[in-house]
């Protein structure tokens, strides 16, 4: 622990003439056991000895693990990013030299156990799953999923924020890779587009057409459901999230933080405009009107910040007056509140003590078992 | 003046014993015997304490004559012991016996002397001694196991029945003595470095073939305990001495020859232990903590030695001569039927009993340099020192090895405590001295590719798991052990280091290689079980999270699996349930073996990634074109951009 935390002061700081050479000589020494471990694994397989390879390659991933940094097990380690490659090539070299040397080695056992090689194994025990639930060790990797769980509920914000962004790059890579499934994807696009332009009522087509994607009731009748609980849930999210708000904008910032927010309500509804780029001239006209009305939503919602009674009342004859539009007057309600939010949630989230706390405490608990085994890896000169 | 004129008036007498009849005289002859062998060690003694008085002639002319008399007796005896054999008679048993004593106290006084023992005389002349003597002894055991006993005077039963008795008392008494004076020889040659082969052999045959025959009859006069601790301690300190003088810098590498010049003694030592043993396993097994501390110090020094490129050759010769004799002395109890169950559950459960992973002193920093001190500390005889204990530890891996290669002919009952034992022998490999024996070392082995056998050096780990996997064969024999060792499958699966994860892997591929259809379909289906109630989703989109390190595992294991498991699997995975759909996806990231589900599975499979996929991406598309964004638990997984990552992962593994 002494020389992680020592290394990591050194790569921050870079100040005082020691410092710049103990931190590089660490990380120079660090990179040549990383190469002569991945290398010598590499050249061990090709060289036709799978042991050797195997035990290499089980190196790698201690001396990894030994050199976890704070980070790695948690979501959002930036370190993971380079981690995880070289330790899936590990393992994969494991499994590599696992399956290299099995006819050997196999035909070793079963010569040492007296019996041919075939099907030993034939008995079928009684096994009481509920025994092994028990264990301590999946316990423990139970109570850390579970600890997960109840951390997801304050970081939802965040994360959505995080993974929005994400699903933007993974499309654009897809795209490219797969020619045939762009076009295909496109195409369902556009049918989409020119049944809901043919239509008097926009929304209940694309009802329809989202039915046509499942093939039986069932499936519809889930995700009937699905949406009745994701905007429920939502909307208590947003209850709670106002909460949040709320406290953030009084003791933080003040007055700033109010102009900040109004400068980003007015953003919004551009960006979005700018993101469509599927959209051509006839569907612009629809797509106006809809940022228009939302635009007034989103005055009235500035305007009446806090009265959340009066803005409900406000809302509800509408809807009472107008059944066509019952449905487009519900969503507009929900996002233009929730895009609100969700411009100013993000950045507070992340600068936030939390999720460095989720992340030592994941950390913490992996260095209890493999630390101390690893910590002298100096052992093995290579 | 006195003493010479004694010397003078013995030697004519002599001779005239030879003109006797045999049978006649025999037991006057042996009184006369006996009486000198009695002035020659009160006479012995009498040379100890010598006065400086004494003329120098009278002193030379003394020297030179007392061996010779010696010599004489002895001979004389050895001469007339086959007589006696032929004679089993309770007088003369009796006489013969009062007989021996006294002559075994005087070989034993006249070689452990300083002067006399190296003599010519006396060299040449206790050896024949020692083995008539022997000889006599096997012929009276005999004699009184197959009760053919001779009655000089017939009486009543009653009368005939305490004579017997007293006869085999006897017997015993004088059987006890020889192995005592034997032991008593055996180790003073032992000490001498060699010198004095002869003897050596002549001792130990002596005290092995008298145990043996003398069993059932012995035991209450003789301590066999102590007797086999005998050739143990010696070969203890012989490799003390070995190790010492080999762990310094060397100036050269060690020599084939030198290496061999000193184990051959220790390995006949041992030899000797285990022939004892194999007599007596109760009387060992009662002393099995000696046993197996013998076996540790012989696995500690070979470990030493396979870190020390110099010492090659010390390594080969200790893992072909030595290693082999000190396992054999545990075997010889485990496959003793005189040795109860319990006991040898006891002696198993006595490995590894002191190891307390959660103990800091064994987390501590750890000095590899061995010294002098730390040598002479393990290799003493208090071993209740934590450090001996804790330097110790590779040694004690090393043989609970060799019981999980040794598994297959064990008894139901060990082959179960040894399989309780694995949880600990696991958690032992995350120590950091293990650890690095384990990882960092390479041993001799046995390379079974071709028909004659040859020494190859191969990684501790290869050793390790292939004593896992005989010992998976044979607890497969038995339901109870199976059962067990089920039960270390699936528990070990999720420990938190990461070798024990790799090697409970490779004993899962192991066992899906080579188990039956209806077998490998139940635990594997458990284990998919225990799975899905760990799959969480911030995990499973963590690269470095337990689930994600367990999702891999899994798909190493599917890949031995047959096609019809792994569409079983795949249909388990896809119940719509939130838990399924998160342990599907990090399958997919980790690798799942989609080539080797069956073709309509995999059709559909296929079929169902691009159908979520096209339906995603649609959604997406309609919520940006209408300005709305999507609803963070649009799919059941609650995981955002499920089927995009699903589709990536799967076009990786294709």
């Amino acid at each position: 622990m002494a020389e992680q935390s020592h290394a990591g002061d050194g790569g921050g700081g870079g100040a005082g003439s020691g410092e710049p050479t103990n931190w590089r000589k660490e990380a120079d020494d660090r990179l040549r056991r990383l190469h002569s471990l991945q290398f010598g694994a590499d050249v061990a397989l090709k060289g036709k000895d799978p042991a050797g390879a195997q035990v290499l390659a089980l190196r790698l991933l201690g001396f990894l693990d030994s050199q976890a940094l704070p980070g790695d097990g948690g979501a959002a380690g930036h370190e993971a990013s380079f981690v995880a490659p070289i330790r899936a090539a590990a393992s994969s070299s494991v499994a590599a030299a696992i399956r290299a040397r099995a006819g050997r080695s196999d035909s070793a056992v079963f010569k040492l156990a007296e019996k041919d090689v075939g099907c030993v194994f034939a008995k079928t025990g009684e096994v009481n799953i509920e025994k092994i639930k028990c264990s301590k060790y999946f316990q423990a990797l139970l109570q850390k999923s579970k600890g997960h769980a109840a951390e997801q509920m304050k970081t939802t914000d965040c994360q959505e924020s995080t993974i929005e962004e994400g699903p933007h790059v993974e499309e654009n890579s897809t795209d490219m890779e797969n020619e045939k499934l762009s076009i295909r994807a496109s195409k369902l696009v556009m049918q989409r587009k020119l049944t809901s332009l043919r239509s008097h009522k926009p929304l209940k087509a694309n009802v329809v057409q989202d039915g046509n994607m499942f093939k039986s009731v069932s499936n519809i009748s889930n995700e009937s459901v699905a949406v009745e609980n994701g905007v429920r849930t939502n909307h208590t999210d947003n209850k709670y999230t106002a909460y949040m708000d709320l406290e953030d904008d009084d003791r933080p910032r003040g007055l700033l933080q109010n102009a900040k927010r109004k400068h980003a309500g007015f953003r919004s509804p551009i960006c979005e405009h700018a993101n469509s780029p599927l959209s051509n001239d006839e569907a612009d006209a629809p797509a106006n009107e809809f940022v228009t009305a939302r635009t007034k939503l989103e005055m009235d919602s500035v305007q009446k910040y806090g009265h959340n009674g009066t803005q409900g009342a406000s809302v509800s004859p509408q809807c009472d007056n107008n059944p066509n539009n019952r449905n487009y007057g519900v969503r507009p309600t929900w996002n233009s509140r929730r895009g609100l939010r969700g411009n100013f949630v993000p950045p507070i989230r992340n600068n936030g003590g939390s999720t460095s706390n989720m992340t030592s405490r994941v950390i913490g608990k992996n260095d209890d078992s493999m630390g101390d085994s690893t910590r002298k890896w100096s052992v093995f000169p290579s | 003046v006195l003493l010479h004129h004694k010397c003078q008036l013995y030697l004519p007498c002599l001779p005239i014993c030879f003109l006797a009849q045999p049978i006649k005289t025999f037991a006057c002859f042996l009184v006369h015997l006996c009486q000198a062998g009695s002035w020659c060690v009160r006479h012995l003694l009498w040379s100890v304490e010598s006065i400086d008085e004494s003329e120098d002639a009278q002193e030379e002319e003394h020297s030179r004559l007392f061996p010779e008399i010696i010599a004489l007796t002895l001979n004389i005896s050895s001469k007339h012991l086959p007589v006696a054999s032929k004679c089993i008679a309770e007088d003369t048993v009796h006489a013969v016996g009062d007989f021996i004593l006294e002559l075994l106290t005087l070989t034993e006084s006249s070689i452990l002397d300083k002067k006399l023992g190296t003599t010519g005389h006396v060299a040449k002349a206790a050896p024949v001694f020692l083995d008539e003597t022997i000889k006599l002894c096997r012929v009276y055991s005999e004699a009184a196991k197959s009760d053919q006993c001779i009655m000089s005077m017939p009486k009543e039963e009653t009368t005939e029945e305490h004579k017997e008795t007293d006869l085999t008392s006897n017997i015993a008494q004088i059987t006890a003595c020889t192995i005592q004076s034997l032991c008593k020889i055996g180790t003073h040659a032992a000490s001498s470095g060699g010198s004095q082969v002869i003897l050596l052999n002549i001792s130990w045959k002596g005290i092995i073939s008298l145990l043996q025959l003398g069993k059932g009859m012995v035991e209450e006069k003789v301590n066999v305990r102590e007797i086999i601790l005998i050739p143990i301690s010696v070969a203890i300190e012989s490799l003390r001495v070995a190790t010492e003088r080999w762990c310094v810098p060397l100036q050269e590498v060690l020599g084939t020859a030198e290496a061999r010049r000193a184990f051959l003694p220790i390995k006949y030592f041992l030899t000797n232990a285990v022939r004892i043993c194999s007599i007596y396993p109760s009387e060992t097994m009662a002393i099995y903590k000696s046993i197996i501390r013998c076996a540790l110090l012989i696995s500690h020094s070979s470990i030493l030695f396979c870190r020390n490129p110099q010492l090659k050759a010390a390594s080969e010769l200790l893992f072909e001569l030595l290693e082999p004799s000190s396992f054999l002395l545990l075997d010889t109890l485990m496959k003793s039927t005189e040795v109860s169950p319990e006991s040898k559950c006891q002696l198993v459960q006595y490995f590894l009993e002191k190891v307390r992973t959660g103990n800091p002193e064994y987390t501590g920093e750890v000095d590899h340099t061995m010294n002098f001190a730390t040598l002479g500390c393990i290799f003493s005889v208090d071993s209740d020192v934590d450090n001996i204990n804790r330097a110790l530890l590779p040694a004690e891996f090393t043989v609970f090895l060799h019981f999980l290669n040794a598994s297959p002919w064990l008894r139901e009952e060990v082959v179960i405590e040894l399989c309780k034992k694995l949880h600990l022998f696991l958690n032992i490999l995350t120590l950091e001295d293990v650890y690095s024996y384990v990882l960092g070392c390479q041993i001799p082995a046995l390379s079974s590719d071709d028909d004659s056998p040859k020494v190859v050096w191969q990684p501790v780990y290869t050793s390790l798991i292939q004593a896992l996997k005989t010992f998976m064969i044979a607890a497969s024999s038995s339901s109870a052990a199976w059962s067990e060792f089920e039960v270390f499958l699936l528990e070990n699966l999720f420990h938190p280091h990461f070798l024990c994860l790799e090697i409970l892997t490779e004993l899962w591929c192991f066992f899906m290689h080579y188990a039956e259809a209806e077998t490998s379909t139940y635990l594997i289906n458990q284990l998919f079980l225990l799975l899905k109630t760990l799959a969480s989703p911030e995990e499973v989109l963590a690269p470095l999270s337990a689930l994600r390190k367990l999702a891999r595992a899994s798909c190493n294991i599917l890949s031995y699996a047959s096609s019809a498991t792994i569409d079983q699997i795949y249909t388990m995975l896809n119940d719509s349930s939130s838990k399924s759909s998160i342990l599907y996806l990090a399958l997919l990231m980790e690798g799942f073996p989609f080539d080797s589900l069956s073709r309509g599975v995999k059709e559909h499979a296929v079929k169902t990634l691009f159908t979520s996929f096209a339906g995603y991406l649609q959604n997406q598309n309609y919520f940006k074109n209408h300005g709305e964004i999507n609803l963070p638990t649009s799919s059941s997984s609650g995981i955002i951009g499920f089927p995009v990552h699903a589709l990536a992962s799967a076009f990786q593994s294709w």
